[in-house]
């Protein structure tokens, strides 16, 4: 067993850690105050060649693995820019996997080397009003017209739509009821967010608000059939491919965020001195972040080992939804310790806990909520019944 | 059945006619025999009863109506025996905090020593002002009587299996012997919580008195 990085990987990790200490906290607190997307910060990552980290060589990018991804997603949150930092590049790190394993040859020589450039934002287009996690029930459809499609639906919690020049969006070009197999009947495109044909509408919420959530609303828009990725009707086998990553790369963010809430919380208590003492002297403020240090490191590990496992080849989807569950777990109790920790000034903006308390209680919910990894570990890993 | 072993009389649930329940009194001599199980609370004890052509007079009462008041006095009065165990628990890890010395003061001045200790303290407290209110009301036989005797039943019985728990951490490995009184207690909490079904089954009957889906 070595649980040492690679030369790589140390390499990564250091590079990603010095090039986004290089936005600091106020530059996010303002990020995410005015709903502006971080455009210096997704640049100079562009710049970097950071964007094109698992994108084969051939198209411009690295050729590295979710590891490595995940390591650089975890210090782009850790550095405490959070999820609107991450949230801001996710997409271009992973997001294109099916199109990676499954698209044109054209549509690949189209696109990753200008999502490697960073000049292409995608976002992705999965979820709707009627159909969360349960994505066979999507009704957005794709209509066949000449060799043409014509798309009509509605998408909901689109990231980064309000920024994206095109979306990777999932409908079905067979009705529900008309397909054998409820997983049949979905097929994928990588198009062109059009908008006199796509109206979209940020929601308001909670926090990562440097990054837009939204819903969308599309009237007929025309797809041609060379932005297919694949097959028709493959689509919903393609998106499966990807879960597993995005679990990984979600825990790694909430692992980040963990680390910085924890660091942050530390200073705080070292710093701060109440009846006379640091308050990190009290066992009653001592305690949980110690404990949340200890689960944060155990996160971790089941976080490297589900990456591990992937780049290996290996089935990982139990690793994968216990990395997310866990990380999730710890990242959540790290900002909520380190929120009390502040006492007061915690609720205030200045300390940034309370962004990290924002963001990493997202991570509980998306991209799926901690209810659902249960089902899913206590469904295909113990072999119980099936609960919903 | 608790005290099975020592019970002079018996009131026996029997099928009547058509199959609802109805009442019959026994006395422990020929044709009841009970065999005692031991328990780990050795303050109490249990016995399966059985009866064998035992002779027996009916009861003139409604026996739907006497077991649900039996179920209802049961969980009050469980729950608060529970209570009497935490709060004697909680005199026992303040006492003996005060008491023992490490690295050459009272552990009681530990933050996380004293911390534990007020959690204690709130549940002792909750349980209480709970298992009073319960009681009246089942003393009253109002009509949510039953659910306010389940909600102590579940709640405070769990809360005092939790304080067992913690009492036992803040003695270290003195709570754990024979010697030290605290097992005495920390045996009647566990038992407390799971005699007469654990917090599960009285939160089903709480959830059978919601507006909830059925499952």
């Amino acid at each position: 067993m070595d649980f040492e990085l690679s030369e790589d990987q140390a390499t990564i990790r250091r590079a990603v850690a010095e090039l986004a200490a290089k936005f600091d906290d106020q530059y996010w607190l303002e990020k995410d105050a005015a709903h502006e997307f971080p455009t210096e910060f997704y640049q100079a990552f562009a710049d970097g060649g950071w964007l094109g980290i698992t994108i084969p060589e051939e198209y411009g990018g690295h050729g590295f693995g979710i590891t490595e991804a995940a390591l650089l997603l975890e210090e782009v949150s850790a550095s405490g820019a959070g999820m609107n930092g991450a949230s801001s590049m996710h997409l271009s790190i992973f997001g294109m996997h099916p199109v990676i394993l499954h698209g044109s040859e054209e549509l690949k020589r189209e696109n990753l080397p200008r999502i490697v450039g960073g000049d292409l934002h995608v976002c992705f287009g999965v979820t709707e009003p009627g159909a969360g996690l349960d994505t066979t029930r999507i009704t957005t459809f794709a209509r066949r017209d000449g060799s043409d499609y014509v798309v009509n639906g509605r998408k909901v919690w689109i990231s980064k739509a309000m920024e994206s020049e095109k979306v990777l969006l999932l409908t079905r070009t067979t009705r529900f009821e008309d397909v054998e197999k409820k997983t049949d009947g979905l097929t994928l495109f990588l198009t062109d967010l059009d908008r006199d044909h796509v109206d979209i509408r940020p929601i308001r919420k909670m926090g990562r608000n440097a990054v837009s959530s939204n819903e969308l609303f599309i009237d007929d828009l025309r797809v041609p059939e060379a932005h297919r990725v694949g097959e028709e009707g493959q689509g919903f086998r393609y998106i499966l491919d990807g879960l597993n990553p995005e679990r990984m790369l979600v825990a790694a963010e909430a692992l980040g965020l963990g680390r910085v809430a924890l660091r942050r919380a530390v200073r705080y208590g070292n710093d701060r001195v109440v009846f006379g003492r640091p308050i990190g002297m009290n066992q009653g403020l001592q305690f949980p972040l110690a404990d949340s240090l200890a689960r944060l490191d155990a996160a971790e590990l089941a976080l490297r080992k589900a990456t591990w496992l992937y780049d290996n080849g290996k089935p990982c989807g139990r690793e994968a939804n216990t990395a997310k569950y866990l990380c999730a777990d710890a990242g959540f109790d790290a900002a909520d310790r380190a929120l009390q920790t502040h006492g007061g000034m915690g609720y205030s903006e200045e300390y940034h806990v309370a962004r990290y308390f924002r963001e990493a209680r997202l991570l509980k919910i998306a991209p799926l909520s901690q209810e659902m990894v249960l089902n899913y570990l206590g469904e295909h890993v113990l072999g119980l019944p099936r609960s919903y | 059945m608790l005290a099975g072993d020592l019970a002079a009389r018996f009131v026996a649930v029997v099928d009547g006619q058509g199959g609802s329940p109805c009442l019959r009194l026994a006395s422990a001599s020929a044709g009841v025999r009970a065999e005692t199980r031991r328990l780990l609370d050795r303050s109490r004890s249990v016995a399966d009863v059985v009866m064998e052509g035992a002779p027996s007079e009916p009861l003139d009462v409604d026996a739907r109506e006497f077991l649900a008041g039996c179920a209802a006095r049961a969980a009050v009065l469980v729950a608060a025996d529970s209570l009497g165990a935490m709060a004697r628990m909680l005199d026992l890890a303040v006492e003996y905090s005060k008491q023992r010395h490490q690295f050459g003061v009272p552990i009681g001045s530990f933050q996380a020593v004293k911390h534990a200790a007020a959690t204690i303290l709130v549940e002792v407290e909750a349980a209480r002002s709970a298992v009073y209110f319960a009681a009246a009301s089942v003393d009253g036989g109002g009509p949510q009587s039953a659910l306010h005797a389940a909600a102590v039943k579940a709640q405070v019985t769990a809360a005092g299996a939790r304080v067992a728990d913690s009492a036992l951490t803040l003695h270290g490995a003195i709570g754990y012997t024979w010697e030290h009184d605290l097992q005495l207690f920390f045996k009647r909490a566990k038992l407390d919580e799971y005699l007469y079904g654990g917090p599960t089954t009285w939160n089903e009957r709480i959830a059978d008195g919601l507006n909830l889906v059925p499952v």
